[in-house]
């Protein structure tokens, strides 16, 4: 009877999960010039297309790009998205509000936010930054370009976190409502300011949430594609590409003209992607532990 | 209860009717012959209203239903898995190149079709050219709204600035006394624009007049550029047009940001490819008084404005499709005679069949200049051609452009940068 039962999730796992991760594995393996391509057509180069992708400086600058949207935006939103959920949690009026204006820009398409960055906020002409610096007589820092090659990455990062804080920040108070009002109320008996109370209390209750936030961020970090690709028009930069936006260019090719492809050079970008993610995630494993605190 | 026996029956009646009829009808849909086209157009384009009405007279007058999927420019992306995956799909559009370089496998050789149409004398040579050397003497598309590439300038804002038909240049020194002159007569205007993902033709087009398009293409692949003078002469001369303030401010522009200011009436001269009139027209609203040349001649240079970069869109015939010839024909229907001449006017490009003579206002001034092209460059000569290398030459075309690297920084950073 539990045969029956599992067979359809059996099959469906293998088929939809297995299977995929399985072929791109082994298609990382080759030299394959259309995705669709048949495997009679595949060449195999063994661990060519990983060694060619360490030899390639445009890979490794889109790979440390990555770490620093990571890292940098990580910093960003981890920390924003923190304290609006402390400050939505400690009671003050119109929380609904609140959050909902914060939340928004995730439900709004990243190509709309995307245009309204780059045309309203960055603009060298008329954009909102500018016009405050001008207000402000700071005329030199008015004119700079932000959208240029020094500037552009901080540029994108900091539209990226604008979209990304709400999405954390639902995270961390469903985190912080989950913790029982009467600690705080015990805590507030015994003396304890707020800040104390989000030292000592919020935050050791908080790191489970703190694990599955910084896996959520790696995830979404690591398929850092449309910004990137909003940010540039025609081609990628080197201040914009990420390995995913190498990885499409390598598989379906780049640009307005014919580029040589390889979708086993794209596998391969991909398990190296898979792999940092496993790698983030077994590391906060090992140093958050949440198990130590039961409430 | 009998009333509502009555209503039973009455019911299965109706639903056998409804069954009958509808079997009727999709054995007549069945019947009908249907054509299945991917475009590359959004439906709420120009082309493809134009491509719409295309299809709509096409049935009228063979019965044959063309049922187009408007994929947008994505089909580049699909089009390979979704042959592939068996979907019958009878042609398709892109970039006339990429169909036939990375698609040329799913297609069918048109020569014999083409010869019974007698289609090739309808086709610009440069561009029947340029498919048959991909295609390996094989007719593997069909091209249509063809561009080139050239400076386009505002003729309004041209004489506003105190300038006449005789210093439109045709050498570099003569477009830099152009541009001096309008710097100085005090119009305020700028002389040049440009946005900073078309730097690249701009270097480019220098380059390619120095020393023609396959040694760029050595340049790139053996990374050559320390050892070609003429790499950093062009880089130099690109370098004055910023550091002497003949570019607007904000060049290099993100976006289109910098040929929209022609249409604002702050720019005079960008070079472009001839579909920037209509992008301008989109962006701006303006209609500009358009003139054209093209990019100058450089002293001892291999190339004269015989080179442009040329291409244009193109069908595709699916190689398993069961009605080649007809969608050969709908095709043909497009490509040639009074839609070409629609598609031209609708979106101000180039007519691809050699029997439209009449260009669109917007872009006739590169018609004379279009007749003469011999040497066929590829887009931005070649630079975007390597995906390992296009992103580094971007990044130091714009740090040459904006001054952070010197000519000589450039070319060594670019020969030092490993593809």
């Amino acid at each position: 009877m539990i045969v029956v039962f599992l067979t359809p999730a059996v099959i469906l796992f293998l088929g939809i999960f297995l299977y995929p991760i399985v072929r791109t594995v082994i298609m990382s393996l080759f030299n394959i010039e259309g995705v669709t391509d048949p495997m009679k057509l595949w060449t195999f180069v063994g661990v060519d297309n990983y060694v060619k992708l360490f030899n390639t400086s445009l890979f490794r600058t889109a790979s440390f790009n990555l770490f620093r949207i990571w890292l940098y935006g990580g910093l960003i939103v981890m920390t924003l998205s923190l304290l609006f959920a402390v400050i939505l949690t400690s009671g003050i009026r119109g929380k609904k509000f609140f959050r909902a204006i914060i939340y928004m820009p995730n439900i709004v398409s990243a190509v709309a936010l995307a245009t309204m960055w780059l045309q309203y906020v960055y603009s060298p002409r008329f954009g909102l930054i500018k016009s405050i610096l001008e207000t402000l007589h700071l005329d030199n820092l008015a004119k700079v370009q932000l959208l240029d090659n020094e500037h552009k990455f901080m540029a994108l990062v900091l539209a990226y976190c604008f979209g990304m804080v709400g999405y954390h920040m639902l995270i961390w108070l469903s985190g912080i409502e989950r913790i029982s009002p009467e600690y705080y109320e015990a805590a507030t008996i015994d003396g304890a300011n707020k800040i104390a109370q989000f030292r000592y209390m919020t935050m050791p209750l908080l790191k489970g949430v703190f694990k599955t936030n910084i896996t959520m961020w790696s995830v979404s970090s690591v398929g850092f594609f449309v910004w990137s690709q909003l940010f540039s028009n025609v081609t990628a930069d080197t201040q914009t590409i990420t390995p995913y936006v190498y990885m499409y260019a390598q598989i379906f090719g780049g640009g307005n003209t014919v580029t040589e492809r390889n979708s086993g050079l794209g596998a391969a970008v991909g398990v190296l992607l898979s792999l940092c993610v496993v790698i983030v995630f077994t590391i906060c494993n090992k140093v958050i532990r949440d198990d130590d605190l039961e409430f | 209860m009998k009333k509502k026996q009555i209503m039973s029956v009455l019911l299965c009646g109706v639903m056998a009717v409804t069954t009958f009829a509808a079997t009727g009808v999709s054995a007549q849909a069945a019947d009908k012959k249907e054509l299945t086209y991917w475009s590359m157009w959004n439906s709420t384009e120009n082309q493809a209203k134009v491509i719409q009405e295309a299809a709509d007279a096409y049935e009228e007058a063979t019965g044959i239903h063309v049922n187009i999927e408007w994929k947008g420019r994505d089909v580049k992306t699909m089009i390979g898995a979704a042959l592939d995956a068996g979907e019958a799909i009878d042609l398709f559009d892109d970039d006339f190149q990429r169909v036939v370089e990375q698609d040329g496998k799913y297609l069918v050789d048109l020569t014999e079709m083409a010869a019974a149409a007698d289609y090739e004398k309808h086709i610009m040579p440069v561009l029947l050219d340029q498919a048959k050397k991909w295609g390996d003497d094989k007719l593997l598309v069909m091209p249509y709204q063809p561009y080139t590439t050239g400076v386009w300038y505002n003729k309004d804002l041209w004489e506003e600035a105190g300038l006449t038909d005789e210093d439109v240049p045709e050498t570099w020194d003569e477009l830099v006394a152009a541009c001096k002159k309008i710097k100085e007569g005090g119009s305020g205007l700028n002389p040049m624009t440009c946005d900073s993902d078309f730097v690249n033709l701009l270097y480019g087009f220098q380059l390619a007049r120095y020393v023609g398009q396959d040694k760029v293409m050595d340049i790139i692949n053996n990374c050559e550029w320390a050892d070609v003078p003429e790499a950093k002469k062009a880089a130099e001369e690109i370098q004055s047009l910023f550091s002497e303030g003949y570019m607007s401010e904000y060049a290099p522009a993100n976006g289109t940001d910098g040929q929209s200011e022609i249409g604002y009436g702050e720019s005079i001269m960008v070079l472009q490819a001839s579909w920037v009139p209509n992008e301008i027209i989109q962006t701006t609203g303006t209609e500009v008084n358009w003139g054209f040349f093209p990019w100058p001649a450089v002293e001892g240079g291999t190339d004269g404005i015989e080179g442009s970069m040329v291409g244009s869109q193109g069908f595709g015939i699916v190689a398993k499709s069961e009605m080649q010839q007809e969608a050969f024909d709908f095709a043909l229907s497009v490509c040639t005679g009074e839609y070409d001449l629609k598609m031209a006017e609708s979106v101000n490009s180039i007519p691809a069949d050699t029997d439209n003579t009449q260009w669109p206002a917007a872009i006739l001034g590169a018609e004379p200049f279009f007749k003469n092209v011999t040497k066929s460059y590829m887009w931005a000569v070649g630079f975007q051609t390597n995906a390992d290398y296009k992103e580094i030459i971007q990044e130091h075309l714009i740090n040459l452009a904006t001054q952070k690297e010197t000519p000589d920084e450039f070319i060594e950073a670019l020969a030092a940068a490993k593809k």
